[in-house]
């Protein structure tokens, strides 16, 4: 017997077989609508025993109770005009197990026109799984979208050609696009027209060996301008799709040019600029340092601040850098070493930034050889003046001078005719000869001082800083103006203070103000009508420790609004005066970093004040 | 016959006091002041054999002092530095006035002044 013949014989037995062991559910109904086969699937699926069902109404059983009059209906028409819409269709619809849960069902029913009536084979399978799955996916995409859409970057998506298919909100809006303009590449559009070429090409060449990219180009904006972005894409899925976000940083881009045209202003400034690191080494020099020092830029970075001036040492680095950091001390000059071995005289200033906890000093220098030079030459035609000024002094002060100098000669020789007397005597009183021989020797002593202070007021020579006592120096000059003092009856109060410090300054210069201001004193005096002619000279240390000389009169004063045109080269009151006198003893106190004021008032005298600091600053560096 | 009274009128110590110590020293009784003010009035009823002044004081000047001096026929010697003597030539033709520059030579001093005095 072959295998066909035998099938045939044990058909309904192979039917069953087929029917049971289905994976889907098979459900048979007659013309009544009442089951006549129900699968072991269907057991599972519905939780009814095959036995428990058959006879019974399928639709009371397993139809969705929403559903059972809309089958009914459906059945009927079936059965009456033997058509149906939804035989031999894949259905989806909801189901009830026998413990009443509902759960998706995929159906196909098939009528099968057979005697004595037709069936209706209904194939169910349980799909809950699979609608969930598609449940979760599409709720996973919405996430994503909402996601992307509300994210603050800029996202694309794009297929596997790199043509971007999906743009979220926030690129939509940033370009203001809307839906149907992002796709077949529409977006290149807002791209700058310059940079297009660019993204085409690296995006193309990236996407063709699978690889991430990044792109900065311009974009243009919804409000018309053209923004910068930065655009990473990244393949995300093995099939060559691509995601990718863009990052406005057109502000950053500004600052980057910005910074390139401040770079390049730095690099090529005149001045020499110097960043200098906490240690002392150079963090940073220009252009204008490499050639004012000799050095090649990488020469530089290698040293330090100690290698280029010996100002600074790494001993005392340190102590430098605080008071630049501190602001006490930001301007100085010094002396740079140049390759050559060199030096050069450059005036700095110096400011300190600290980033992220680094240190920077930033020096600025100039040279300054050309101002010392002029400086220099100045304080020379300075120095003539001044010396030009001292013999015009003097020559105004020889007659009184050679009087005072005549007073001493004439009591040397009257001692001296009548020592000669009494050494003739047969017995001299030889005590009585010690003490002219000593009255000599005193008067001798008095006109030596006149002639030193005379000589020297005279004298050419170049300008010395030397310690001097102002006490001293006063009661030097006052030996030379005694007589004009006396002579004009002048009382002469001198308010020293003798713990006046010792300066260093230039001592005939200094004189020479001095012998102004008193001569001065002496011819204000003079005009003026008082009983009592006074002359006060005090010496001061102020809160600053400089020391202060004060040249005070009664005479006639100076009017506020003369205060300072008295300074002015000139300007004189005198009838046969040059008006160089206080010029140049502004001068002279200015040069040893002091000053030189008035304070007076018209009619009642006047006082000026030199003041001279103990240490000099800048001037006299 | 007592030493001849000679009135000295100079500011500066030191000359002063020489001055003094040689006209002592050459038999002349000295009195000596510091200005013509001091002079004028100390010195109103003393009588001077002879006068010695200096131009430069302070306040009245020895010239000024001259003018005032009542009596012109004292001998009378005016020490000066070395102003110009053409302004003097008034002082001069009215008295006994004897001029000397300082430095003087005391010999010249004690030889002019006792010449004087012997007019």
């Amino acid at each position: 017997m072959n295998k066909l013949s035998s099938l045939r014989e044990n058909w309904s037995t192979w039917q069953q077989v087929l029917i049971d062991s289905a994976l889907d559910s098979i459900v048979i109904i007659d013309e009544e609508g009442l089951i006549v086969d129900f699968n072991q699937s269907a057991e599972e699926v519905f939780g009814y025993k095959k036995s428990d069902v058959l006879g019974q109404p399928m639709v009371d059983l397993i139809v969705h109770p929403d559903l059972r009059q809309a089958h009914r209906d459906g059945f009927e028409r079936i059965r009456k005009t033997g058509e149906g819409r939804i035989l031999g269709k894949r259905l989806e619809l909801p189901a009830v197990r026998a413990d009443g849960s509902e759960f998706a069902a995929e159906l196909v029913v098939v009528r099968v026109g057979l005697a004595p009536g037709p069936l209706f084979v209904g194939y169910i399978r349980d799909i809950s799984e699979r609608k969930k799955a598609e449940h979760a996916l599409r709720e996973s995409e919405a996430r994503f979208r909402n996601l992307a859409d509300n994210a603050p970057v800029m996202i694309w998506l794009s297929d596997d050609h790199g043509d971007r298919n999906w743009f979220n909100r926030v690129w939509l809006d940033f370009v203001g696009f809307e839906l149907p303009d992002q796709l077949d590449n529409q977006w290149y559009e807002a791209v700058h027209p310059d940079d297009l070429d660019n993204v085409i090409s690296i995006q193309r060449e990236a996407v063709e060996k699978g690889n991430s990219f990044s792109l900065e180009y311009r974009i243009r904006h919804r409000d018309g301008d053209y923004r910068w972005v930065l655009d990473n894409g990244k393949p995300v899925s093995t099939s060559g799709e691509y995601a990718g976000s863009c990052v406005d940083i057109t502000e950053r881009r500004l600052a980057e040019e910005k910074l390139r045209v401040t770079q390049f202003s730095v690099d090529n400034s005149q001045t020499v600029i110097l960043w200098i690191g906490s240690d002392g080494g150079f963090v940073y020099v220009n252009n204008a340092a490499c050639e004012a020092l000799g050095y090649s830029r990488s020469e530089l970075l290698s040293m330090r601040i100690f290698d280029i001036t010996s100002s600074f040492t790494p001993e005392s680095w340190p102590t430098a850098a605080e008071r630049i950091r501190n602001q006490n001390d930001r301007y100085f000059e010094l002396y740079c070493k140049r390759n050559d071995g060199t030096t050069f005289p450059v005036e700095v200033v110096a400011n300190f930034l600290a980033v992220h906890g680094q240190e920077f000093y930033l020096t600025y220098m100039q040279d300054i050889t050309r101002r010392k030079n002029d400086e220099e030459k100045l304080r020379q035609r300075r120095d003539e003046l001044a010396h030009v000024m001292r013999l015009i002094t003097m020559g105004e002060m020889a007659s009184s001078l050679a009087h005072e100098l005549n007073q001493p000669l004439t009591a040397v020789a009257n001692y001296s005719f009548v020592m000669q007397h009494m050494a003739a005597n047969k017995q001299p009183d030889l005590s009585q000869m010690r003490e002219y021989a000593e009255l000599i020797g005193e008067q001798a002593i008095r006109a030596g001082k006149i002639v030193e202070g005379l000589r020297k007021l005279v004298k050419k020579q170049s300008p010395t800083r030397t310690a001097v006592q102002l006490n001293e120096t006063i009661e030097k000059v006052l030996v030379l103006l005694q007589p004009e003092l006396r002579q004009n009856q002048i009382v002469l109060e001198n308010f020293v203070d003798p713990e006046l410090p010792v300066l260093k300054v230039d001592e005939v210069q200094i004189e020479q103000v001095i012998v102004n201001l008193i001569r001065n004193a002496i011819d204000a005096t003079r005009n003026a009508d008082r009983t009592e002619k006074k002359i006060r000279i005090e010496t001061s240390i102020n809160d600053s420790g400089a020391v202060g000389i004060c040249v005070q009169d009664n005479g006639c004063g100076i009017s506020a609004d003369r205060w300072e045109t008295v300074f002015e080269a000139f300007h004189t009151s005198k009838e046969d005066g040059m008006g160089m006198g206080l010029p140049i003893s502004r001068s002279i106190a200015e040069s040893h970093g002091g000053q030189l004021v008035v304070d007076a008032e018209d009619g009642s005298g006047a006082t000026f004040r030199l003041t001279l600091p103990q240490e000099e600053g800048k001037d006299g560096v | 016959m007592s030493d001849p009274l000679i009135g000295v009128v100079e500011d500066d110590d030191a000359v002063r006091g020489s001055i003094v110590l040689l006209l002592e020293n050459n038999g002349f009784r000295v009195q000596a002041y510091e200005s013509a003010e001091l002079f004028l009035t100390n010195s109103e009823h003393t009588a001077f054999e002879g006068l010695v002044l200096d131009v430069k004081l302070p306040g009245i000047s020895g010239l000024d002092l001259l003018e005032q001096v009542t009596d012109r026929s004292v001998p009378t010697i005016v020490i000066t530095g070395h102003e110009d003597r053409s302004s003097f030539a008034e002082v001069i033709s009215a008295g006994k006035v004897h001029f000397l520059s300082k430095p003087f030579d005391p010999m010249n001093f004690l030889k002019v002044l006792t010449s004087a005095m012997s007019e």
